[in-house]
């Protein structure tokens, strides 16, 4: 025990002060909304340090000691998770960095370590691995990778509603599903290879549009340089990417999916069945802390897009602003339930939806009972878990 | 203070000159400040856009050298027979020429459509680099973790049946940033895949560094769609680190419409708000060059900046530079700096020059001042100051000069005329003292005797006068009166008036009839005489014991009696000439007798030639109404006074020409 201590103490501390100096950066320097920025507030302004106050020696030894129990706490846990985020790091996971960042997780006592993958590979191929305990992962996807025999659960439903378009040129003649074709050849529709593919190809086939399916990983390029003529895009990112690239808004058309009875909602929180029966509590103490992450996310966006351009730093990506900012609102527009709450809740009248639709369109073949794919109970309102 | 128009010359011209400087030199400041703002302005903006300009044309001129060498490839490529030996040659050979040309370049691929190159194989893709030591590598890449057919470099052309520049992405594989000429490769018509041309944006960000003409601007590059290919200085990541690779390929790519987002924000506001730099970032898209102000970019505090641009036309790319307004700004306040103080020096030593020659200018005209006070004081022996020269102010010294002589002349003979006048006055004066001492004196009034009362008068129109009378008793029951009236006036006259007083009582002594008498003095008036003056004369002689009065009248105007009953009587009788005219004339005489209170009235032309204004005389009617008002008991000194102010009131004040004598006798009651 003597031993690990010392252990803990060499290899942890530098890092520990490492990351005092970072929340110190945050509490005396947050980087303020993006309306009114100042230009020298650029957070990734290169050669800027950020000025130590007089206190600040004292409040990294404080912090440190802080710290280090904590760690000493979350020793003791017997397990140490790791979650899969389906995409690089942005703001779609702006509530878990703040679960994280913030201690969420540790003052529950767990240990949280997030991993980024990309979307070439199934997210729920990382549950097969043992790389991961947790993933973040569309509705569809799950229930497909459940059909496929993977048993997995649902322990927080984040989004609540799709967020899933399908966006064409205003002046391209594809305003109208009924007719949606050119005039001279079938429309090319960009659709993601993998993982969200399933909902817009039930899209094009329940309204019937005679098109040229092609799939991409990324169809902002191709739709821009007119090589397709309509593309998937997730509101909250690919469609920022287009206003992005000077297309104004009045210039697009969108194809909301969720308008056209397919608000599958994307992303959630998922384990493996046999990961859930073991650590029940765990699981739900870390569903409370990211759901208590997201709704101080949501209420402090500003420290929370601060929290995500680390991320982005720590992961040598570049972290736009602007693009960020937008994808916060449009996703965080999401999180909340019928009535107004963010509390990771799924419901039982989309997931009857999903199911019935994936069934109808050959996607699954069965399904898990509503208590079995969704064993928690709603997380505890907005503070409740801090008390 | 005082007022302006106190102030003196000197003052008064500093500050006029001073104010019209001020206005001079401040319109002259405004001007010139303001026509070289528009000039040094217009001079930075030229040469700011042309160097983006010149700057896109050179990296386009780049860009059309990997086209050119792409399309070349692709040909080459397409002839060859299908053999990775060949191809990997190829590779090497075209890398290696087309690298010692385009520094930038730091690839070439070719990628053909899975299963097409070889049915066993189902990806290929070659990719020849720089490898160690300036050697060139070639590596085969494709394969099921490296699905390159679903890169936008190999779908874009594919799909668009053409070349194209990409949007610039991070290369997994090069590990670097990129845009790549991605060429499409056909065989009989039909795509087979592609060949690609990286270009480094690190290479390109070399080149991009020139289009600042004036090294403190931010330049940066823009794709197609807005994407930064080169980033302004402030967003351009130092981080070289390519551990995650795979995180940047999949990040966001700031674009200039994001980077208005950022700055503007307007878009969050929940409002489809058209901002600047949206509008800006469309113009430098749509290939036109030119430059605006705009927000700022964000990188050098929030103040205003000035954008060029200029596209590089070849994959619709814009080059930017965009420079702090207030930097550009420097040299342009510099010189309004350097021109304000100018300005203000030039004032400073005008004000001091005007100031001194003023000063310089006003020293003889004070001195002229000084002098002329002192001559004014009586002092015509000032000095005046040296002043030459043909100016005004010599001119005025001349002037001065001349005047001062003039008048100092002027002065020296008034001192001797009034001298010789003073000397003449008092001389005359003198003789008047004489002539009036020559006059018998009325006071105390000596003929006032008993019998007789007497008033006599001579008012002298000069200092002396040409009228004389007399009155002097022969022996103690006769008593001698004369009147006369020398001709002419003045010292003459005098003279001749005392000679002939000096005679009469001289002669008078041997007193033997009043023709008598009178012929003597005549005869002795005229011997000497060759002046040809004469006297007019009368003479009488009053018995006192009677009151018989024999008389003479020489020429005399004739007297009056003023009998006691109150008649007035004329004496017309003339006895002969007036004396000092005709020698041995023998006068004859006449008689009356004055009762008692009877008065003789004796005048000289002076009394009824008396002038008034009007240059009217005073005549004898006059006189005759005078004495024809007089009481009968008047008395002579009464009647005389009454007469000399009727004569007063009438000439009212004018000095008169003739001199004024009044001799009245009067007989009193016994």
């Amino acid at each position: 025990m003597y031993a690990l201590f010392v252990r803990h103490i060499v290899v942890v501390s530098p890092l520990l002060i490492r990351f005092s100096g970072e929340i110190m950066k945050i509490r005396l320097f947050p980087w303020p909304a993006l309306p009114g920025m100042a230009g020298g507030e650029i957070p990734d302004a290169p050669g800027r340090v950020p000025p130590v106050g007089i206190g600040a020696a004292r409040w990294r030894v404080s912090l440190f000691f802080l710290l280090l129990l904590m760690t000493i706490a979350a020793k003791s846990a017997e397990h140490r998770w790791v979650l899969s985020l389906p995409w690089v790091p942005q703001a779609q996971f702006a509530g878990i960095y703040w679960a994280k960042e913030k201690g969420l997780f540790n003052r529950q006592g767990l240990q949280v370590e997030l991993r980024h993958r990309t979307a070439e590979t199934p997210i729920f191929d990382a549950l097969k691995s043992p790389e991961s305990d947790l993933v973040i992962a569309p509705l569809v996807t799950a229930l497909k990778a459940r059909d496929a025999g993977l048993e997995v659960v649902n322990l927080a439903q984040i989004s609540q509603e799709s967020s899933l378009l399908l966006v064409a040129r205003s002046n391209s003649g594809l305003t109208d599903l009924r007719n949606f074709r050119l005039p001279d050849r079938r429309a090319r529709v960009g659709i993601w290879s993998v993982n969200f593919d399933v909902l817009p190809r039930i899209f094009l086939s329940r309204n019937k549009l005679d098109v040229e399916v092609f799939p991409v990983n990324d169809g902002v390029g191709l739709f821009l340089w007119g090589a397709l003529d309509a593309v998937t895009a997730m509101e909250y990112n690919e469609f920022y990417q287009l206003l992005a690239a000077g297309l104004r808004p009045e210039e697009l058309i969108r194809y909301r999916l969720r308008d056209y009875g397919l608000n599958v909602p994307e992303d959630g929180l998922y384990a493996l069945e046999e990961t859930f029966r073991r650590y029940p509590e765990d699981c739900e103490a870390l569903r409370n802390a990211l759901i208590s992450g997201w709704q101080e996310a949501l209420r402090q966006p500003a420290e929370a897009l601060e929290l995500v351009r680390e991320e982005c730093e720590r992961h040598h990506c570049r972290y736009d602003p602007a693009q960020q900012k937008w994808m916060l609102y449009a996703f965080g527009q999401n999180l909340k339930t019928d009535d107004q709450k963010v509390c990771g809740r799924l419901s039982r009248h989309n997931y009857d939806v999903a199911v019935q639709l994936l069934k109808k369109y050959g996607e699954i073949q069965n399904a898990a009972p509503f208590e079995t794919f969704f064993p928690l109970s709603p997380a505890p309102e907005e503070g409740e878990l801090n008390r | 203070m005082k007022a302006f128009r106190d102030w003196n010359f000197n003052a008064k011209q500093t500050f006029a000159v001073t104010l019209l400087l001020l206005l001079i030199f401040g319109s002259l400041f405004l001007w010139m400040r303001r026509e070289s703002h528009r000039l040094l302005d217009d001079q930075i903006n030229r040469t700011a856009l042309a160097q983006v300009e010149v700057t896109a044309e050179k990296i386009n001129s780049g860009l059309l050298v990997v086209e050119t060498a792409a399309r070349e490839f692709a040909a080459t490529l397409e002839a060859l027979p299908r053999e990775e030996p060949l191809q990997r040659r190829l590779l090497e050979e075209s890398f290696r020429r087309l690298h010692a040309r385009v520094p930038a370049l730091c690839g070439i691929s070719i990628a053909y459509t899975p299963e097409i190159f070889l049915p066993d194989r189902k990806y290929y893709m070659l990719y020849v680099q720089p490898g160690a030591d300036g050697a060139v590598e070639v590596t085969q890449i494709g394969g099921p973790d490296h699905r390159y057919d679903r890169f936008d470099w190999f779908l874009i052309p594919k799909l668009l049946n053409r070349p194209i520049w990409t949007e610039p992405y991070f290369d997994t594989f090069a590990e670097c940033t990129m845009t790549t000429r991605a060429q499409p490769l056909y065989s009989e018509g039909r795509f087979i895949g592609i060949t690609g041309f990286d270009l480094s944006l690190r290479g390109i960000e070399k080149s991009v560094a020139a289009a600042d003409a004036y090294g403190y601007g931010e330049e940066f590059l823009l794709s197609r769609f807005g994407r930064f290919i080169v980033f302004p200085d402030h967003l351009r990541t130092t981080d070289t680190s390519t551990d995650a690779g795979e995180w940047v390929s999949r990040a966001f790519n700031t674009t200039i419409f994001s980077l208005a987002d950022f700055l503007d924000d307007t878009r969050f506001g929940f409002e489809d708000g058209s901002v600047r730099m949206q509008q800006i970032g469309r113009e430098m898209l749509e290939g036109r060059s030119g430059f605006v102000t705009i927000p700022g970019l964000g990188g050098k505090g929030n103040s205003p900046e000035r954008l060029y641009y200029a596209p590089v036309s070849a994959p619709h790319w814009s080059v930017g530079v965009a420079y702090s307004e207030q930097e550009l700004a420097a040299p342009l306040h510099q010189l309004e700096h350097q021109l304000g103080l100018l300005a203000l020096a030039g004032m400073l030593l005008m004000y001091g020059a005007v100031t001194i020659a003023n000063r310089h200018l006003c020293r003889p005209l004070q001195q002229l001042e000084a002098a002329a006070r002192s001559i004014g004081g009586g002092n015509f022996h000032t000095q005046l100051p040296p002043v030459g020269g043909e100016d005004e102010i010599g001119r005025l010294n001349r002037s001065f000069s001349t005047m001062q002589r003039e008048l100092g002349e002027y002065m020296e003979k008034l001192r001797e005329t009034t001298a010789v006048r003073q000397k003449i006055e008092s001389e005359l004066e003198v003789a008047r003292q004489i002539q009036q001492g020559i006059l018998p004196k009325m006071l105390p009034p000596l003929p006032d005797t008993r019998e007789f009362s007497l008033f006599a008068a001579l008012h002298p129109a000069r200092a002396v006068g040409g009228d004389l009378y007399d009155f002097f008793p022969l022996d103690e029951q006769r008593y001698c009166f004369i009147i006369g009236d020398v001709s002419g006036k003045g010292v003459p006259a005098a003279l001749f008036m005392a000679i002939t007083q000096t005679l009469q009582r001289s002669e008078a002594e041997r007193f033997c009839g009043t023709g008598e008498l009178v012929g003597r003095i005549n005869d002795l008036l005229v011997r000497n005489n060759d002046s040809m003056m004469f006297v007019t004369y009368f003479l009488g002689v009053l018995d006192l014991r009677n009151g018989t009065v024999e008389y003479t009248n020489a020429g005399h105007n004739p007297p009056y009696v003023l009998r006691s009953n109150g008649a007035l009587e004329l004496l017309t009788s003339r006895h002969g000439p007036a004396l000092g005219i005709m020698e041995h004339f023998r006068y004859g005489s006449g008689t009356i007798t004055l009762t008692p209170e009877d008065t003789l009235v004796l005048y000289t032309d002076g009394i009824t030639e008396a002038m008034d204004a009007d240059q009217h005389m005073f005549g004898v009617e006059a006189l005759q109404r005078v004495l024809a008002g007089r009481g009968l008991n008047t008395s002579p000194t009464i009647l005389g006074d009454e007469i000399l102010a009727a004569v007063d009131r009438f000439s009212g004040g004018v000095e008169q020409a003739d001199d004024i004598t009044l001799l009245i006798l009067r007989r009193k009651l016994s």
